[in-house]
């Protein structure tokens, strides 16, 4: 099947049950890692372009009306969605002289709305942070099965020559290198995003104010 | 912007996002599946060669040595090549004409007052009462050395030399070897007949030695010490070929120049027929195997 005998692909044509078995487990923990590390790259890097954009519009514009009639062009951008549903709140007051409570209802809206974002945007990334930890280590497991097996073979062939012992250890090797392989890319964007969702959060919490002053100053 | 749309946005994004990630699982296969085609076909056939991770007994190893290899020092290492022997104290004495070392210089006289200060000062460290050496005259040295000579142990050449002697003087284990000449059957000589035209018996010899040489795969590098290394092999050849009755007659240190050898007649068999001009019945011969060839 193979031109050349000590390759990547030969190797797993001549690997046993469970190694098979726990690189598959490693290919979908890849696959679904890589599908994350996709989503995530384009839903967070649009929210926090979308949403510096936004800021920039809403500090330029006073009207909290011309500022919603806007966030139709920021979809993705977080904090026009979280001061979407400030308006709709402002908006649904039905005592607008009591401040007090207006305060208190926009604030909760914004609140609430904040939350359900980071939590959006954190969705499936705590995947790829079990594909970091875990991945490794069922790579390790094919791999002490493989020199079991290894070593099984080499009690039976009653010899320690180089022939009957390295193809076992090197099949055996192929489950760390896919579980590192696995890990690797998935660590790193968990790193990435984690930081990103992070500086989104921490602009929502401060934005928060500055959205609920607009809307109270409209009530005057 | 309601809560099922932005739903179904995701759900299309995810959907989007796992067609590329599998896309990209292909082609990453696909590259290294054409990458090993490729470094196939450009790949050269190593040259093989025959190793072992386990220490092979050898002369000096404890299981020579119960086979009458003779005491000898353990050697951990495989060298490749006939190792040197140690450098021990050289035969002959060293000329004692003129004492290389100046002589030491007498101590001066430490006054008694000072050791008693010194002992009380430290009294947590016994202080060594044992007297210091005096300095040996040269006369003395020279003694010391022809003593040292005379106890020195034979080193690893001597006793290999000791035991080649040992084995020349015990001769050919049996009669079936008395025709192995010098120069071996290999070769194509006989005893003292240089250039004699060879028997047919010799040429069946020859042939048969050939053959089993061409069989015998043995790696010289993997024996510590060839030098001594020696099997004498006795067999039976049955009149179409087959070889029987396989007997050392006189095993070599090590084992795994006797497990070649006797693979290697193993894979020889069954031999050419015996001619009928060298005989009609079983032919009992004896080879003796040497790591430079069979003789």
């Amino acid at each position: 099947m193979f031109a050349s005998n000590i390759g990547f692909f030969s190797m797993l044509y001549g690997s046993g049950p469970v190694v098979l078995f726990v690189l598959g487990v490693l290919l979908f923990f890849s696959v679904f890692s890589w599908t994350i590390i996709f989503m995530k790259a384009g839903a967070v890097g649009k929210a926090l372009s979308e949403s510096r954009d936004f800021l920039d519009y809403f500090f330029d514009v006073s009207s909290v009306d011309k500022v919603f009639s806007e966030t139709e062009n920021y979809r993705n951008a977080s904090l026009a969605r979280v001061f979407r549903a400030g308006y709709i709140e402002y908006r649904g007051l039905a005592d607008r002289n009591d401040k007090r409570m207006a305060e208190e209802r926009i604030s909760r809206a914004i609140g609430r709305e904040a939350n359900t974002e980071v939590k959006r945007l954190s969705r499936y990334v705590s995947f790829l942070a079990t594909v970091g930890n875990t991945a490794p280590f069922i790579g390790l497991f094919g791999t002490v099965w493989g020199i079991m097996n290894s070593f099984q073979s080499i009690g039976l062939a009653q010899s320690a020559s180089l022939a009957t012992v390295a193809p076992g250890i090197a099949e055996a090797l192929v489950a760390t290198a896919a579980g590192l392989a696995a890990a690797i890319p998935s660590v790193i964007a968990y790193n990435f995003f984690s930081q990103q969702i992070d500086t989104i959060e921490k602009d929502l919490e401060d934005f928060s104010g500055e959205y609920v002053k607009s809307f109270l100053n409209e009530l005057r | 912007m309601n809560a099922g749309h932005a739903g179904k946005g995701e759900e299309r994004r995810l959907a989007t996002a796992f067609t590329v990630s599998v896309l990209l699982h292909l082609f990453v296969a696909a590259l290294g599946l054409f990458g090993q085609y490729f470094a196939g076909l450009k790949r050269l056939e190593p040259k093989i060669l025959d190793v072992s991770l386990v220490t092979l007994p050898g002369p000096g190893s404890p299981a020579s040595e119960e086979r009458g290899g003779g005491p000898s020092p353990v050697v951990d290492e495989v060298p490749a090549e006939v190792p040197e022997p140690v450098d021990e104290p050289v035969n002959e004495p060293q000329k004692p004409e003129k004492p290389t070392m100046p002589e030491p210089l007498p101590e001066p006289p430490q006054k008694k007052d000072a050791v008693k200060e010194a002992v009380k000062k430290v009294p947590e460290k016994p202080l060594d009462t044992k007297p210091e050496p005096k300095p040996k005259s040269p006369d003395e040295r020279v003694k010391e050395l022809e003593k040292s000579v005379g106890q020195r142990q034979p080193s690893e050449l001597e006793r290999t030399l000791a035991r080649l002697q040992e084995q020349v003087k015990k001769g050919p284990p049996s009669d079936l070897y008395k025709r192995s000449g010098p120069g071996g059957i290999g070769g194509g000589r006989g005893e003292g007949a240089y250039g004699a035209p060879l028997t047919p018996y010799e040429q069946y010899l020859v042939s048969i030695a050939t053959i089993i040489q061409r069989n015998w795969t043995f790696t010289p590098q993997l024996i510590r010490e060839t030098s001594a290394v020696e099997a004498y092999v006795a067999m039976t050849i049955q009149p179409g070929g087959s070889i029987s009755n396989v007997t050392f007659d006189r095993r070599s240190v090590s084992e795994y120049f006797d497990d070649t050898v006797l693979k290697a007649i193993e894979r020889s068999s069954p031999l050419p027929p015996i001619p009928a001009d060298v005989g009609s019945g079983a032919m009992r011969i004896g080879l003796v195997f040497t790591p430079r060839g069979i003789e």
